[in-house]
């Protein structure tokens, strides 16, 4: 589930060296759109497809607007990016108000699984986070797109100087982290309470585990992998505020042993 | 600025605070009480906001949770004058004005350790950058609020409650706020006008160069958290006795951003930004909460977005120059400081002796060999060049000289005071036993005028004043003659980061020639100079070595340059030394012509 999360706020930082901490407000978008559409008897799919659609949107908007003035101080990035989720929020709650929402699970049947009924709208999600790993993977690795993307992520001088019109891939990429989030946001909605600040307790954790994951995608997986065992087995069996709190002693002190990610301890 | 004009310029601001300050004396006798109690609690934030602005915008440490310090203050009160029931609420309150005292001194302590804590453990790490100081102190918020709400003796959910000191009334608690911002605001005024003020915004602009000058960054930086949190627990102290309500929003991060937007948007660096950004912004979303909350909150974000991109400095710094526009017109500044030469000490004794001894030193990057085992001495008062071709290492060497802390083969020994080995020993300790190194581009503290940069380099890693403002800058003679000469003195009063590259150039050859050391590396001093500022520099160098007895470890290109200059020359080639001897011995070597000349016999 965190993988989730972790794959739009991934691509963002890694490509881009922005430091996103709007993340949580466009997953809110997200989720927000798509239950207006579904209340609008749109199919659950249609909804999220449109929660993602709205995202995307919006961070594109705030990649025009904002972002792109600040490609050279990342620090002013982290606080404007702030400064967006924070008026997304409030932009939410006047809106739709500050009260609770629920999004039905669009089915609630169970999967037996290893003696346990899972439910299998949870199945579907790990499917889902699966795919988008492995989609994207298969974009930065074999297309042309991919390649560009990681020149200018390497080397985003020489990139400019060889023609390639890198605030186009930068805005890109920063809307496709905005989609993904999105879509992130409207899937987990039947799972989770939905609120003005929706998944604002994610992004720690998240963030985390992208600083964690270093620039390369199979970081990311392993990352979130990590931290979402640490979480769940220490909610399992102690407290799960403990869990949250062990979660991010633990990010933090990998971060020290590994600061350029765990992909990359060699290095 | 010249006398009479900054005597104005000070007239009109201390008339302007003065102005302020018996406005905020006068106010509860004509607000309502609500108003009062409104304003005492945004004088509170505003203390708080210049603990933040004191670590971030002075030291450049961004503390993404600089609200659990606040927290700690006022939770320390809580804990002692509340007890707590087996349900988690407060059933008692108890405790005189003498117990409130002991706890918020208790807080203020227990702030200052944790920070000091989370400090070492973040700068104590060499990979560290800016970004992981504000991942953990943004875990350290988010962990913090959510243990507090699992303890008991914190009240949990609920939090604690109702344990304001009521022997002060409303008006009373508002002339505690008051005072506390004063105390706040003057405190951080001392310091930051200070000495030490100059060694704060130098390790926020450059700390390698405040490492490379002797400095204990790590040490320092440690402590202005630890000092800011201890402001920050005072601040949640009086609070907490104030206002009687501790929960865990306060521990939160969302609290600890509201405090960096206050001191974002007020200005950051300017103490006054943060102030008047606190009061503004929390006494205007007190009163516009209640009619319009969520525009009001929606209005703050844009606000915050639009100063973020478009001025980042924050508020303060424009209006401030419109205001001086408006009151005192556009003229330039004169110097506020001077140098005064030091009388010349008389030549070293021990001239000859090794003052550092390399035996086969190897280094590497990686896989890639750079030193295949250099073995040269270097003796007190001489000027040494190295010489080679681009690849040769000479960088590396030098830089290898000045910190002992890089992994190598081979051993060097020292013929200082106080050390002889060099394994182990960190660029700063190294600095202040007299090693000082100058990079070959200008490493400077950017927002720091040329006088405070050689300031700062007088001190070699002393502490120094807390509250003294240095005026008159005592530096050895050469340094004088180095800023005359290059006309680095008509610009005493300018920024590093204004000059141009010829005269950052001088500015850290005459910073590290400030620092009076015995070992000096220089990298390419006169790269980029014009030819007669490089036969400044090397007369200035050359009476260095001769007259005072300094040692000076040279790299240059500049072949003619060399032959006027050096006393022995040392050319390296491909990680090994080729040739060491006298410049002649040099010129007349077939190897080094062949190698570096591209001569194969002599014409």
């Amino acid at each position: 589930m965190l993988l989730l999360v972790v794959l739009g706020l991934g691509i963002v930082l890694g490509l881009m060296d922005v430091i996103n901490l709007a993340q949580s407000g466009f997953m809110a978008v997200g989720v927000y759109a798509a239950l207006a559409a579904a209340h609008r008897g749109l199919e659950f799919w249609l909804a999220v497809l449109i929660g993602t659609a709205a995202s995307a949107l919006l961070g594109a908007l705030a990649e025009l607007v904002v972002i792109r003035r600040l490609y050279a101080r990342p620090l002013d990035t982290l606080l404007a990016t702030w400064g967006i989720s924070l008026v997304v929020v409030e932009g939410i709650i006047i809106v739709f108000g500050h009260g609770p929402q629920s999004f039905d699970e669009p089915f609630v049947s169970g999967v037996p699984m290893l003696g346990v009924l899972y439910p299998a709208y949870r199945l579907l999600l790990v499917a889902a986070a699966a795919l988008a790993v492995a989609v994207l993977a298969v974009i930065v690795r074999f297309t042309p797109w991919g390649l560009v993307a990681r020149m200018v992520m390497a080397n985003a001088p020489l990139s400019r100087a060889l023609g390639i019109d890198t605030v186009r891939v930068r805005q890109v990429t920063f809307v496709l982290g905005s989609a993904l989030a999105g879509f992130a946001g409207a899937v987990l909605g039947p799972i989770q309470g939905i609120d003005p600040y929706y998944a604002t307790s994610l992004v720690a954790p998240a963030f985390l585990a992208v600083l964690l994951a270093g620039r390369s995608l199979s970081g990311l997986v392993l990352a979130s992998a990590v931290l979402a065992v640490a979480t769940t087995v220490f909610s399992r069996y102690f407290n799960p505020v403990y869990a949250t709190a062990v979660t991010v002693g633990v990010a933090v002190v990998l971060l020290r042993v590994f600061p350029q990610g765990l992909t990359r301890w060699r290095g | 600025m010249t006398g009479r004009r900054a005597d104005r310029h000070l007239l009109a601001r201390s008339t302007l605070l003065a102005a302020a300050g018996v406005a905020a004396v006068l106010a509860p006798l004509l607000g309502d009480r609500y108003t009062v109690y409104l304003l005492t609690q945004a004088f509170i934030y505003a203390a708080l906001a210049v603990s933040l602005d004191l670590v971030w915008g002075y030291a450049g440490i961004l503390d993404l949770g600089h609200a659990v310090w606040f927290g700690a203050g006022a939770l320390a009160v809580g804990v002692m004058t509340t007890t707590v029931g087996r349900d988690g609420m407060v059933v008692a309150v108890h405790g005189g004005a003498g117990t409130y005292l002991v706890a918020i001194l208790l807080g203020m302590a227990a702030a200052a350790v944790a920070a000091a804590v989370v400090g070492a453990y973040c700068f104590s790490w060499r990979g560290s950058t800016r970004f992981y100081v504000a991942i953990v102190t943004l875990a350290v918020s988010v962990v913090g609020e959510a243990l507090y709400l699992e303890q008991r003796w914190t009240g949990g959910d609920n939090g604690l409650f109702g344990f304001q000191l009521r022997q002060l009334d409303r008006v009373a608690w508002y002339y505690v706020g008051l005072a506390l911002l004063g105390l706040a605001l003057g405190i951080g005024i001392l310091l930051t006008r200070s000495d030490f003020g100059l060694l704060m915004r130098a390790i926020r602009d450059n700390e390698v160069r405040a490492r490379h000058l002797g400095f204990r960054v790590d040490h320092l930086k440690v402590a202005i958290l630890a000092g800011g949190a201890a402001l920050a627990a005072l601040a949640g102290g009086v609070y907490g006795a104030a206002v009687g309500l501790v929960s865990s929003p306060l521990f939160g991060f969302l609290f600890s951003t509201q405090i960096v937007v206050w001191v974002a948007i007020g200005g950051r660096g300017t103490l006054l930004g943060p102030v008047l950004g606190a009061i503004a912004l929390e006494f205007a979303s007190s009163s516009l909460d209640r009619s319009f909350p969520d525009q009001w909150q929606l209005l703050v974000g844009l606000a915050f977005i639009a100063v973020v991109v478009f001025v980042p400095d924050g508020l303060l710094p424009p209006l401030g120059r419109l205001l001086e526009r408006l009151t005192l017109g556009g003229e330039g500044r004169g110097p506020a400081r001077s140098l005064l030469p030091l009388p010349v000490r008389g030549r070293a004794d021990g001239e000859g002796e090794v003052m550092a001894a390399l035996a086969d030193v190897t280094f590497a990057y990686g896989s890639l060999q750079v030193l295949r085992g250099v073995s040269l001495e270097v003796r007190r008062s001489e000027l040494l060049c190295l010489i080679g071709p681009n690849g040769a290492g000479k960088s590396t060497l030098m830089a290898l000289i000045g910190d002992g802390t890089m992994r190598h083969g081979g051993s060097i020994r020292f013929g200082l005071h106080g050390v002889d080995t060099h394994r182990g020993r960190t660029v700063d300790r190294l600095a202040r036993s007299g090693v000082i190194r100058k990079f070959q581009t200008p490493s400077l503290f950017e927002s720091l005028t040329v006088a405070e940069t050689l300031l700062l380099a007088r001190h070699r890693g002393r502490l120094p004043s807390l509250w003294r403002r240095t005026r008159r800058i005592e530096v050895p003679g050469a340094v004088v003659e180095l800023c005359h000469l290059s006309g680095l003195d008509r610009h005493l009063d300018v920024p590093a980061a204004a000059l141009p590259h010829g005269l950052q150039q001088a500015l850290e050859l005459a910073a590290t020639v400030a620092a009076w050391p015995d070992l000096l590396l220089l990298d390419e001093p006169t790269a980029g100079l014009t030819v007669q500022e490089r036969r400044v520099v090397g007369e200035v160098l050359r009476r260095l070595s001769r007259e005072q007895g300094r040692t000076i470890l040279l790299i240059e290109h500049d072949l003619d340059f060399v032959d006027e200059l050096a006393d022995r020359v040392v050319v390296l080639q491909d990680g090994g030394v080729l040739a060491d001897g006298s410049t002649d011995e040099i010129k007349r070597s077939e190897r080094v012509r062949w190698s570096y000349l591209g001569v194969s016999t002599p014409s």
